[in-house]
């Protein structure tokens, strides 16, 4: 329930675990917090989720409401989620209602209330949800600020976590910050419809805490929050890539380009347009792992795992039956209203389960797209490659490009591109009333490569490489490759 | 009955402190600074002296010299309540409270000092 943090304060888990990642491990033991947020961003099931976690974990939660929805409503509410344990109401997860003794008693009155409930059931942990209406009845913002204040005392005097809950704006919780030892504000705005949750630590005493603003989701779980990726992974020096270890695709055309095969544990983009054989190569990739009895995660956007086993199959691969025998993991999520940080780590959990040694993201552009700020796409991509490659995985990313033209090459994630030890180019063109299919090794870090261009099909033996692709064409492939503002 | 006198130039504290001191059936007095706990504690001797260090026109160490100075109060037993000194910093036969403190330790240190 409690542990002692890094700073040597004693910590209390929320039982969220990107929360109490952002927090730095949860929360200062007998403080008092406050969490703030417009209706409809979390708070009170946020709330109960931290103190049905802290009552499973042996400790004794109080939750008060002053105005708010009654109890009956709030726990029918709370029977939609996991983190509803009805055999702990009453006995270590307690409601209180302080409405009345604010109506009689004020503010001296109300934290009278607060200490007896919290020393009638030995709580560790008091929710105060609804403190919006003890603001308003406050005799003046002084007073209010008082009565903040000694709460912070009480929770310190009591050994009770206190966390109070406002639906007051970020802006509007200034003045009362100043008396509780950490703020944490829920937020959701709309972003081209899409309705953006998320969670910011604004202050929090005595802890190093991840700052800036991190995805929020409500789940059937509770209150799900996803760290931003860069913020905690990818700072870690990553394993060498290993240039005597050949992974290959069996291809062995593809094989040839790449010197025997992309090496261990580097990172590599596919980059093409529309119907080049992104999948393919990525499908080939997966199927070479499989066929050797090694652990594979396919993490894709648009084929499912059905469409996927009989695109393989297609290709005479036999990655089906791999897919069905578990060896090979599909992790398939539609690329609608994605958050790209719970993706990331849902992607690292199956990592973590799954222990594969090659890893196909297909494609890392259906993932950044819902990047809000465009800043964030190279760190986002690094952070991933870096922490994929520091797990012992080779990772292998698609990526599509918007244009069909073969000539210059807008990369729709240059800098993220170039951060990549090896890029392979797919490209098609119109030859003689047909398109055809050109690849090209772009880069493979300290390793030698066949520069060519070569024509390549793709049937039901799946992507056969051949020979050189005629460099009379209009338009040729030796296109460069704009990078954008990177400008390298 | 026994009797507290609490001191402390944090009115919030002082104030649950006392309250928490009289839920467990002790009667207490409380003064905003070492002056006033001089005061009231020479008009009526409690069973125990629970002083903040860091007080305004008398501090605790300078109340608690001037109390060991009148035979009334010379075996009364006192606390001092600080962030900032350790055991060894207190004068001689004082007992420590460090603050910030939970209930637990204020009430056990405070029935050990009664006798209760």
């Amino acid at each position: 329930m409690a542990e002692t943090g890094v700073t040597g304060l004693e910590m209390v888990a929320t039982g969220i675990a990107g929360l109490d990642v952002i927090l730095g491990g949860g929360l200062p033991a007998a403080g008092a917090y406050l969490i703030a947020g417009i209706p409809g961003t979390g708070k009170t099931t946020l709330g109960n989720q931290f103190a049905f976690f802290h009552a499973a974990g042996g400790g004794s939660a109080v939750f008060a409401t002053i105005l708010a929805e009654s109890h009956g409503r709030m726990l029918a509410h709370l029977r939609q989620f996991a983190f509803f344990d009805p055999s702990l109401v009453g006995e270590r997860v307690h409601y209180a209602n302080l409405l009345e003794a604010l109506d009689e008693g004020g503010l001296d009155g109300l934290l009278v209330e607060t200490r007896r409930v919290v020393r009638e059931h030995h709580a560790s942990l008091l929710v105060i949800d609804g403190t919006t209406a003890a603001e308003d009845l406050a005799p003046s913002p002084l007073d209010y600020r008082r009565f903040t204040q000694a709460l912070q005392v009480q929770a310190t005097l009591l050994g009770c976590t206190t966390i109070l809950l406002s639906h007051r704006r970020p802006e509007e919780v200034d003045a009362i910050a100043t008396h509780v030892d950490g703020v944490l504000v829920l937020a959701r705005e709309r972003l081209d419809g899409r309705a953006l949750r998320s969670a910011e630590v604004t202050k929090l005493r005595g802890v190093a805490h991840l700052t800036g603003s991190h995805d929020l989701a409500i789940t059937g779980a509770g209150v799900a929050i996803y760290p931003r990726l860069e913020a905690v992974v990818g700072n870690a020096e990553p394993l060498a890539p290993e240039p005597d270890d050949r992974l290959g695709f069996d291809v062995p055309g593809l094989d040839a380009m790449l010197a025997g095969g992309l090496p261990a544990r580097s990172s590599t983009v596919v980059l093409g347009p529309p119907g080049t054989g992104k999948t393919t190569v990525a499908l080939h990739f997966a199927a070479a792992a499989t066929s050797r009895g090694e652990p594979v995660l396919f993490a894709g956007f648009r084929e499912t795992e059905q469409a996927l086993s009989r695109a393989a199959a297609g290709l005479g691969l036999g990655l089906d039956r791999h897919i069905e025998s578990g060896l090979a993991r599909v992790l398939w999520r539609a690329p609608l209203d994605l958050s790209p940080d719970q993706w990331a780590w849902s992607l690292l959990d199956a990592v973590a389960a799954h222990r594969p040694r090659r890893v196909v993201v297909d494609a890392l552009s259906d993932v950044v797209r819902f990047i809000t700020r465009p800043e964030r796409m190279y760190g986002f991509a690094v952070a991933l490659t870096n922490e994929l490659q520091a797990r012992g995985t080779t990772p292998l990313f698609t990526i599509e490009l918007d244009t069909l033209a073969p000539g210059d090459i807008g990369v729709p994630l240059p800098a993220s591109s170039a951060a990549m030890d090896n890029g392979v180019l797919l490209r098609a063109v119109e030859r003689q009333a047909r398109l055809r299919r050109w690849v090209s090794v772009l880069k493979v870090r300290q390793s030698g490569f066949d520069p060519a261009i070569r024509e390549f099909v793709i049937g039901d033996r799946g992507m056969v490489v051949g020979d050189i692709a005629d460099e009379e064409h209009p338009g040729s492939p030796a296109g460069r490759a704009r990078t954008g503002r990177s400008g390298t | 009955m026994k009797t507290v006198l609490v001191a402390d130039d944090e009115p919030t504290l002082l104030s649950l402190i006392a309250d928490l001191l009289a839920d467990e059936g002790y009667a207490v007095v409380t003064a905003r600074d070492g002056r006033e706990a001089l005061d009231l504690a020479s008009e009526e001797p409690p069973d125990l002296i629970l002083l903040d260090v860091m007080m305004p026109r008398l501090d605790g160490r300078e109340a608690f010299r001037l109390m060991r100075d009148r035979p009334d109060l010379q075996q009364v037993p006192v606390a001092m309540m600080s962030a900032g000194i350790r055991a060894d910093q207190v004068p001689s036969g004082v007992a420590l409270l460090s603050k910030p403190f939970d209930l637990d330790r204020l009430l056990s240190l405070v029935a050990r000092l009664t006798g209760g």
